[in-house]
């Protein structure tokens, strides 16, 4: 297996934290762990400690985002380089979430 | 001109192996570190949709990836023997055409299609 997936509680907010290869075989896990934390008021996916992503991974992110709207929550992700945020800007996904640079600022909100 | 041939069982897990083989050729061929960022997104995203294809047509055929170097640069050939179905592929054409401009899309003589991916060098 080439990501990790934990979830850890911060107030009322609750992180996923997931590090690694987030592709087309390994989706479903941040997709079991998002699932999970439904219903979480703040929800912040870190993935800083992500070093690749692909479009399955972010359509995982988008059905998150559609889930957390519907129960009235919030999604906050965190990215620390430029190819995983480029994922997010070449689909136009970044206009759709709040993102930030690090888990701190992402709390904070 | 200098090529290799992958055949890759159609499984996700196997899309992380022509990611890597796909850098190490782009490497090899020249490409500068950023555009190998580049390769390594773009031909797993052509590799996952071949792959995803493949399974949901019952296809048993490998998937295909030629990878070329030359002296204008290094190239990419992603060759699906099923057609696309039910899948979802918007994001995944939106990634690969962001990062390959002209990326060039065929059918393949036998059924399917090809997906020519390049960068210059």
């Amino acid at each position: 297996m080439h990501l990790e997936v934990g979830t850890e509680a911060f107030g009322s907010a609750t992180v996923i934290d997931v590090a690694g290869e987030l592709d087309l075989h390994t989706a479903g896990d941040l997709d079991a762990a998002l699932q999970q934390a439904r219903g979480a008021q703040t929800l912040v996916v870190d993935l800083a400690r992500v070093d690749f992503m692909d479009s399955t991974g972010l359509s995982v992110i988008v059905s998150a985002i559609a889930a957390a709207r519907q129960d009235g929550g919030t999604i906050r992700v965190v990215t620390a380089s430029d190819k995983i945020t480029k994922v997010f800007t070449l689909t136009g996904v970044d206009q759709q979430v709040d993102m930030y640079g690090s888990r701190e600022e992402a709390l904070a909100g | 001109m200098t090529t290799a041939t992958l055949r890759i069982p159609a499984q996700t897990e196997q899309v992380r192996v022509a990611r890597m083989v796909a850098c190490t050729a782009a490497r090899r061929a020249g490409v500068n570190e950023d555009d190998v960022e580049d390769v390594r997104l773009a031909v797993g995203e052509a590799v996952g949709r071949a792959v995803l294809r493949h399974q949901a047509a019952g296809c048993e055929d490998p998937v295909t990836v030629e990878l070329t170097e030359d002296a204008g640069g290094f190239e990419a050939v992603i060759i699906a023997r099923a057609e696309q179905g039910d899948q979802d592929e918007d994001f995944a054409y939106a990634v690969i055409t962001g990062l390959v401009s002209g990326a060039q899309l065929a059918a393949e003589p036998g059924g399917g299609q090809r997906l020519v991916l390049r960068w210059a060098v």
